[in-house]
């Protein structure tokens, strides 16, 4: 308790709640339970809520008709993925890009460019994960075309057990081509920097709900924010111990992580 | 190059050195036969697992090449040898031609993933499969981590950026038994009684024939056949960095009658 106090020494008043979605508030089609009415006690209080997610199989507006059939409440600018993220990077660089996504995420780059592509943008899509097409990726980044990963997470949650995530595919083509992947998604800090930018408060100011040790907590961590570790979705027993510092907390579920801040942060 | 014994054995690569899928390397049935006239034994490693002994054999007889199929030591070879000392069951994502080196191995239950160069078997979903294997205890073996190998069409995936991406998704290290390990060069050089400061390796992978054989203490020449690239010029292994570059093989031939006539490294380069 000692340690937990002298880290929350010197921390200004919490401004901004980032919360994951899919293992934090919800498993695919089901939200965890006691989870929309946890959300609704914190927008009581005097904090904003952003719903950042690495999910790449989806655009926004899908993810935000799952949650409203959920009955979460939320406005559809609340939510910040790392497509928007990765979005963001191919505009700014003038890539065009080889999209190996999901079909149902593709409308998120509505209006980029993709014939004649000059770069690879690896997000979590099965059906591409296939040898013939990560054979073109290779021979694209081969010839000098950048990689970009949306996020480099090692598995997820499915409702039949783990599955690989896109990380394994981004890892093997980076070590088939001695190239390094320019990831935009969780645990790069500038993806929570992006995240909280247009809420006017600092990391030192926020805490990270999610399920994902080294992407969300970790993630958050070093990006100066606080990190609270959810036990459900993704979560492992042992997860708090893979990542330094140790999460600030690490609780059952969402609506447990929510009463904590209600009570010791605010 | 002080110190090193005289020279008793070649090991020599096959995919990229001697041939490029069904064609020979022009020269390279001579060269082999003027070098078995030296008082050297030969032998023909080779990472290539998709493919049985019997099938590189054959391959090799039909571009005339002079050889024995016991001369031949690949990295299944390793495997299997691996997979029977410890016992395992493995889910074996191998080509199907490959899979008769295996005979006699228990495959039901597996309880340990084998990866070769499998691109049937390198689909999300059979990846998965491996995935959970390996997340509930099972051993990844790798039959090589090799980046990628020469097609007709060009450059392509190997096992080992799959190889990779099972280890990161899992947070385990494979067990390697192909080149570049140490371990697969000196049980290729076991049963010729010699040592590896008695040998030399010659094939077209910086880092996997050249820099796995120098790593054992053997000397490397690499080729410029095959799947070396025009940035892969420099060897990343830690071993010496004198290796020789030597341009196609029809210097190959001309520095291996030399060396034999005068019997001296040194003279060379």
């Amino acid at each position: 308790m000692l340690l937990k106090a002298s880290r929350m020494a010197g921390r200004q008043a919490l401004k901004a709640v980032l919360i994951d979605l899919s293992g934090t508030l919800h498993i695919e089609d089901t939200a965890v339970p006691g989870a929309q009415d946890a959300l609704n006690r914190l927008r009581q209080a005097s904090v904003a809520v952003k719903f950042v997610t690495n999910t790449t199989k989806e655009s926004k507006r899908i993810l935000f008709e799952r949650l409203q059939r959920l009955s979460f409440n939320l406005q559809e600018n609340e939510i910040f993925t790392s497509l928007s993220a990765a979005r963001s990077l191919l505009e700014q660089k003038q890539h065009r890009p080889l999209l190996l996504v999901e079909d149902s995420a593709l409308e998120d780059f509505t209006g980029i460019e993709t014939s004649e592509p000059n770069a690879v943008v690896i997000g979590l899509a099965p059906d591409h994960f296939n040898y013939s097409t990560l054979n073109k990726a290779f021979r694209m980044i081969l010839n000098g075309a950048p990689l970009i990963a949306i996020h480099k997470a090692r598995y997820y949650k499915r409702k039949d057990g783990l599955a690989l995530g896109p990380g394994p595919f981004v890892t093997g083509l980076e070590y088939a081509t001695d190239c390094k992947a320019t990831v935009v998604g969780k645990p790069e800090k500038t993806f929570f920097t992006q995240a909280l930018s247009d809420l006017g408060c600092s990391p030192s100011e926020a805490v990270m709900i999610g399920d994902d040790a080294r992407d969300d907590v970790g993630g958050a961590q070093n990006s100066g924010m606080l990190g609270i570790l959810v036990r459900t979705g993704k979560y492992r027993e042992g997860d708090e111990n893979k990542i330094s510092p140790s999460p600030h907390l690490t609780c059952d579920s969402f609506p447990d992580a929510v009463e904590h801040i209600l009570q010791n942060l605010l």
